[in-house]
């Protein structure tokens, strides 16, 4: 019998006077390609600070892999296997790329508290670095710091320091956000061909990459969970359209 | 009991000097991201130039007024043209302000020399009240209504007027505030500059008691320092409750245990640093 | 252990230099380059802490003021055994880092830089007004240089010069596997982004910790040596002004490189030495160098990253 790969049960979160998340209920399987929508504010980003544990919730509890991990610190949940990619890009700008990727390469290793030998003594790391780079048509740029890289480029980046451990459950916030029509089909592609045993969350205000992306849609609204479905489902709701747009028609 | 009355009466005025330091140095990181190091300048700078215009004027109020303009245009000339560009940039500014620390330092050193001094008491205050056996001299009662007056006049600033809320709001959440236009450069140098000038009638008006002396800069400013992480950054209230603990535990833990008075002083610091790391009232 | 050819062979002549370098100059020279390395030593120490991972401490003098108490205390009053003295300073400094660290990692921002300040100077008023442990303002006098046991003494300048050259090498090498193991390239990334290395599964928290331990310990070697050399202690070991000048060298160096402090630290002493002999305003020059570098040369002499505020995303 397999556990749900995320459980996230009644959890509510209160800054101060602020209720921003209400009795979230949500359950993901392995494997499950689960996008989350709602107005700005709605508090999408914060229910990924919860998940992944940069925020603890005010009730509530969530499991991860079968595992309590309410009160579980980030770079523990890391270690089971959830990373995340970040709104805002949240990358080491004055390190070349390479040094970025190896960076993520290196934070589940065994060695990452070695102080004797060299980085570059352990080739696994850089090897592999390479190996991601090659794979996402980067390797050319590698010795480039990432400041200097595009914005797109940058984006990118995101997504490969969030792979390279191989994650069981990858939280995506806003992959695409600031891309271009291109970059943003390119981006989507690239999603779309990840390891299909890992399961994610995405969180995504282009419709069109959400609804292409997903098996499954939940949708958040002034912190708490409308509704879910699947895509069908949500693209057909009415309601949804009118978070987004108030009660005047909408097109899906 | 005599002693306890003395000795409250001495930490409470020097609560309001610390006070006047601290509410500046406060606001100034609160609302422009700026930590001044130098602050501790315009309390010396405060003094020397009070204790000039005494010796040649024999005037107090003269002094007070001369010493807090000139301070008030180094300040603005100080935030516009160097500490403005390094806007939460602690580091940055950490080094700066230094900078200038030592540069106005020896500058007052080479100018007004070595010896530490004291400025003179206004004649209007050089009288002493009696209660029983109890002696206080007026100019401490001074003191304490001049930091009273300032302290109340500020809140009511912060709390009654609409600038005052721009203030709060900026303290709060200065994103926020550029987001809806009210980025005014002008109203931040004005800040500034009164927490500058606050900084050198403390100078001035602190002059009698505590003296003026190549070091006191450093000195006052590690206070005011604990009075702010105490308090917490950017609170006006915090300032002035820190500044009351601060005051009193220096003067108490002199009194009492004179090997151990700047440890009495740091100790609680510590301690209420490790349970709420932003300070009593600060925002994390 | 492969380093780039050029830097090692820079680094051997370099060596070759401060070796020859008591047989050929005058006794002041030599006393000066050995001031030199312990603040080169001192101003490494700091860069681990601030220029690799990113935590501006203005309180590193109390490492150093505290270990240079303990060699007071341990030698003018215990036993002269060298490798007594040093043990007890360096266990005394590496102690004190951790328990600074564990207070001042609480807080972030402008609080950190706050808080170490003010523990610092916590040490600094101990220092001060406890007369009778510490000698209060006049501090302690009349250490004597290390006795190791053998025939040699070190109280002649090029023999301490020596010693104080082998824990110089030893530091650099030390510091030098350290930054470019993958526990150094963690300390980067800390220094990068925070969020970004938890979610990548680093403990960040024990990271920062190790890095305060290790700048620490290093930063009491130095002010053991320091001790030694000058043969007294002052409460200004502890305090706010050796602090502002130690990142002041990090700063004007290069934070970030490991060499470039120690350049910064050569060239703030032999400054120093230099200017106070033609003038008393040597505090308003250094004041003047403050503004000047934070100012013109924010990278400082070899940076590789500017004084900046910490991104958006961290907070």
């Amino acid at each position: 019998m397999n556990s749900p790969c995320l459980l996230v049960k009644d959890v509510c979160k209160n800054f101060g006077g602020l209720r921003a998340i209400s009795n979230v209920h949500l359950c993901l399987e392995p494997g499950e390609r689960r996008a989350m929508i709602g107005p700005n504010g709605a508090g999408k980003t914060t229910l990924f600070n919860l998940i992944s544990g940069t925020l603890a919730p005010s009730s509530g509890g969530i499991r991860l892999f079968g595992k309590e991990v309410t009160r579980l610190s980030p770079h523990r949940r890391a270690a089971l296997g959830l990373t995340r990619t970040f709104q805002i890009t949240n990358l080491f700008r004055n390190l070349t790329l390479f040094e970025n990727v190896v960076l993520a390469v290196q934070g589940l290793d065994q060695a990452r508290y070695s102080m004797l030998r060299p980085v570059s003594s352990y080739t696994r790391l850089g090897h592999r670095a390479h190996q991601l780079l090659e794979a996402w048509g980067l390797r050319e740029k590698a010795g480039i710091p990432v400041r200097n890289l595009s914005y797109g480029e940058q984006r990118q980046v995101e997504l490969i320091m969030a792979v390279a451990g191989n994650p069981r459950l990858l939280l995506l916030d806003e992959p695409t956000s600031g891309l271009s029509p291109a970059e943003t089909g390119t981006v989507t592609e690239i999603i779309r061909k990840l390891d299909g045993n890992m399961t994610i969350l995405l969180i995504e205000h282009d419709m069109d990459v959400a609804f292409a992306l997903a098996d499954r849609v939940s949708v958040l609204h002034f912190g708490s969970l409308l509704t879910e479905g699947s895509v069908n489902e949500i693209r057909n709701d009415p309601r949804v359209g009118e978070i987004y747009f108030g009660a005047e028609q909408n097109d899906a | 009991m005599t002693f306890w009355l003395v000795q409250t009466f001495n930490g409470l005025s020097f609560a309001m000097l610390l006070f006047l330091l601290a509410a500046g140095l406060s606001v100034a990181y609160g609302l422009m991201g700026i930590l001044n190091l130098a602050h501790g300048s315009y309390y010396l700078l405060g003094a020397y130039l009070g204790l000039t215009v005494i010796k040649t004027t024999n005037n107090f109020l003269l002094a007070i007024l001369c010493a807090v303009a000139a301070v008030a245009v180094l300040g603005v000339v100080m935030q516009r043209f160097f500490l403005r560009r390094f806007y939460k940039n602690e580091l940055a500014q950490v080094l700066l302000t230094f900078g200038f620390l030592f540069i106005i330092g020896d500058l007052s050193l080479w100018i007004w020399g070595g010896n530490p001094q004291v400025l003179p008491k206004p004649s209007l205050f050089e009288a002493s009240y009696r209660f029983g056996e109890v002696v206080v001299p007026s100019y401490r009662v001074f003191v304490i209504g001049l930091g009273l007056l300032v302290a109340l006049g500020l809140w009511l600033f912060q709390e009654k007027t609409s600038i005052g809320a721009i203030i709060r709001a900026g303290v709060d959440d200065e994103e926020m505030t550029r987001g809806l236009g009210i980025n005014t450069p002008f109203l931040f140098t004005v800040v500034f500059a009164v927490g500058a000038a606050l900084a050198a009638l403390a100078g001035v008006v602190g002059g009698p008691f505590v003296g003026v002396y190549p070091g006191a800069d450093i000195e006052i400013l590690l206070f005011a320092l604990v009075v702010v992480i105490i308090g917490g950054v950017g609170s006006l209230k915090g300032a002035f409750v820190g500044s009351l603990v601060v005051g009193l535990l220096d003067n108490f833990g002199k009194a009492l245990f004179p090997e151990l008075a700047l440890f009495t002083m740091f100790a609680p610091m510590a301690l209420i640093l490790i349970a709420r790391p932003a300070g009593l009232f600060g925002k994390e | 252990m492969m380093m780039r050819s050029p830097g090692i062979a820079a680094a051997l002549a370099l060596l070759v230099v401060l070796v020859l370098l008591p047989l050929v100059l005058p006794k002041y020279y030599v006393d000066l380059v050995t001031q030199v390395m312990i603040y080169a030593i001192f101003a490494m120490s700091l860069d681990i802490l601030l220029g690799y991972t990113g935590l501006p401490s203005l309180g590193h003098a109390a490492s150093f003021g505290i270990s240079a108490y303990t060699v007071g205390l341990v030698s003018l009053k215990v036993t002269s055994l060298f490798f007594v003295v040093m043990g007890a300073a360096l266990g005394v400094s590496l102690a004190l880092s951790a328990l600074l660290a564990v207070l001042a990692m609480r807080s972030r921002g402008v609080y950190f830089l706050m808080i170490t300040l003010a523990l610092a100077q916590l040490l600094w008023g101990v220092a001060f007004q406890w007369r009778s442990l510490t000698g209060g303002d006049d501090g302690l006098t009349g250490i004597r240089r290390p006795s190791l046991g053998v025939s040699v003494s070190f109280a002649d300048a090029a023999n301490f010069y020596y010693l104080v050259l082998v824990f110089f090498v030893l530091v650099v090498v030390v510091l030098s596997v350290l930054v470019r193991s993958p526990f150094g390239n963690a300390l980067r990334g800390i220094r990068e982004s925070e969020s970004r290395m938890a979610s990548l599964g680093y403990n960040v928290w024990l990271y920062k910790f190790l890095a305060f331990v290790i700048a620490g310990t290093v930063g009491g070697v130095a002010g053991m040596l320091a001790a030694y050399h000058i043969g007294y202690v002052s409460p200004a070991d502890l305090g706010i002004l050796l602090s502002a000048k130690v990142m002041l060298m990090v700063i004007l160096g290069g934070a970030g490189t490991l060499i470039g402090p120690a350049l910064g630290a050569a060239l703030v002493v032999l400054l120093e030495n230099f200017v106070s002999a033609q003038t008393e305003r040597w505090t308003l020059i250094l004041g003047a160098i403050y503004v000047c570098v934070v100012l013109f040369a924010p990278h400082g002499i070899l940076g590789t990253f500017k004084l900046k505020p910490r991104q958006a995303a961290e907070t």
